[in-house]
């Protein structure tokens, strides 16, 4: 069901006239048509039992543990089961979101100052190509690299769930199963990045390390969201420097805000809907009502290619966990 | 000779040993010497190869046997399999996956952010690539994290 829902929603992107660009903000009727057609299908809102247990602390941190529940298709397309996609409500604006956040990074206390250290629970697929297999890939992983590219990538396996089990499947939960899986001890050298040193906290900062991550010059949003994806896998930032993120995100165009819900941890959460220029994917990235912080991003397929079918979410990733927010 | 000297001879003559095993005892392929062992030998001068599970050291009066199995960890990288070829979504062999067990030119969809790459093959190096723009050399038995979008991962034997 989950896919279909996708692909309706692309197949209404595509439908649009040609006056409206793509990438345009669906208007106020374009939201409640696709929130009717979500709410009608009975996807049900998943409950939060979310009980990652960091078990003893940063050791415990998550991993791959796999369970194969899929084959690919003879076309070669994946057919495994997805999560549910997140159920937003109410509306809101990009500018809405940023201001609230902002407002929030104030109010609350963030980190003090950016740390290479980053802990974060995803699902995902391991999609063996030759054998087309898909496996799941819940994990919990700790991060910690030193300027010098030495490190240490610490893998905790997410517990594995019966794939036919529909609530499970839907719910895909990262929950510790405390078995470490990777312990990636990285000499010197070893962890590449284009960005070593601690990042200042202005909005040229902000730029300049985005672009160090491959944000191109007069970004779209969805590619200042795919640089900011990849500083908070490998940097803990202050509030400040997401103040920043978040403004440089809503100065870009092709955002669409998706209203309020709760992410796969049971925080509060808003949504921003990136759309890739290509229209083959898109990003919701999810940021804390409790913190104003950016604490996630979902990846939905929206064409199929040969190793995803469309309308399906193949991964997520969740920061800023801590003990307070993971039970 | 120097010590380094004398363990390299040591180590081709295993290796030449090992080389001209008849077929029957080739059977089993894993006639190397054990990672372990020689990251020992790297790190503690002095040692001698006895087989590839087991080394002294003659002047420490140490002896070092590893389990036959752990050869078969060792060369995995990360949680990339023996003989793959793995791209993830995220830095340092984090996040999804998607693996190829044979070396050529593999595509990446588009859908697939990938962020690092490990090459848990034995031999040669997989080129990362964007269109026929190379980004990264990933060395067997290594990994990298990788900037940049990358659209096919190139195998050389």
């Amino acid at each position: 069901m989950m896919t279909d829902n996708a692909v309706l929603e692309r197949l209404l992107s595509d439908a649009d006239p040609a006056t409206t660009p793509r990438d345009a903000s669906p208007d106020a009727r374009a939201l409640a048509t696709r929130d009717r057609i979500l709410r009608s299908n009975g996807v049900r809102r998943r409950r939060r039992a979310i009980t990652v247990g960091w078990a003893s602390g940063l050791t415990a941190v998550a991993a791959s543990a796999a369970l194969a529940f899929a084959v690919l298709s003879p076309q070669g397309v994946a057919v495994a089961g997805t999560p549910a996609p997140l159920d937003f409500s109410g509306a809101n604006t990009v500018a809405q979101v940023v201001d609230e956040a902002t407002a929030t990074l104030t109010e609350v206390p963030g980190p003090s100052a950016p740390t290479r250290a980053v802990r974060t629970a995803s699902w995902g697929f391991s999609v063996d190509v030759d054998a087309k297999t898909t496996t799941v890939v819940p994990q919990l992983s700790t991060l910690t690299w030193e300027p010098d590219g030495s490190g240490r990538m610490t893998i905790v396996a997410g517990v594995p769930y019966d794939p036919s089990d529909a609530v499970a499947s839907n719910a895909a939960e990262v929950t510790s199963s405390g078995k470490v899986v990777t312990d990636l001890v990285m000499q010197p050298g070893d962890f590449e990045t284009p960005w070593t040193a601690v990042p200042g906290e202005t909005h040229d900062d902000m730029v300049a390390m985005l672009h160090a991550f491959g944000m191109p010059d007069d970004p779209t949003a969805f590619e200042v969201g795919a640089a900011i994806t990849s500083v908070l896998d490998q940097w803990t930032l202050t509030d400040a420097q997401h103040r920043e993120l978040l403004l440089l995100l809503e100065e870009a165009d092709g955002g669409d805000a998706l209203g309020k819900t709760t992410d796969r941890l049971g925080r509060p959460v808003t949504g921003i809907r990136l759309q890739s220029p290509d229209g083959a994917v898109s990003d919701v990235v999810l940021v804390s009502r409790d913190t104003g912080r950016i604490v996630g991003i979902e990846r939905t397929v929206l064409k199929a290619d040969d190793v995803f079918p469309a309308g399906a979410i193949i991964s997520y990733r969740m920061w800023d966990l801590d003990e307070e927010t993971v039970r | 000779m120097k010590r380094t000297t004398v363990l390299a001879a040591a180590l081709l003559g295993l290796v030449m040993t090992l080389g001209a095993a008849p077929a029957m005892a080739a059977v089993q392929d894993d006639l190397e010497v054990d990672p372990l062992i020689a990251a020992m030998l790297e790190e503690v001068p002095g040692g001698v190869v006895v087989d590839a599970t087991h080394a002294v050291w003659p002047e420490l009066d140490m002896d070092l046997t590893v389990p036959a199995a752990s050869g078969i960890a060792a060369r995995s990288v990360g949680s990339c399999a023996t003989g793959r070829i793995c791209a993830y979504s995220a830095a340092s062999l984090s996040g999804g996956a998607l693996t190829f067990g044979t070396c050529a030119v593999h595509a990446i969809p588009s859908s697939f952010t990938t962020k690092s790459v490990a090459n848990a093959r034995s031999t040669g190096s997989v080129q990362v690539r964007n269109g026929t723009t190379l980004l990264k050399t990933v060395n067997a038995g290594s990994w990298s994290n990788v900037t940049g979008t990358v659209t096919n991962l190139r195998c050389l034997l």
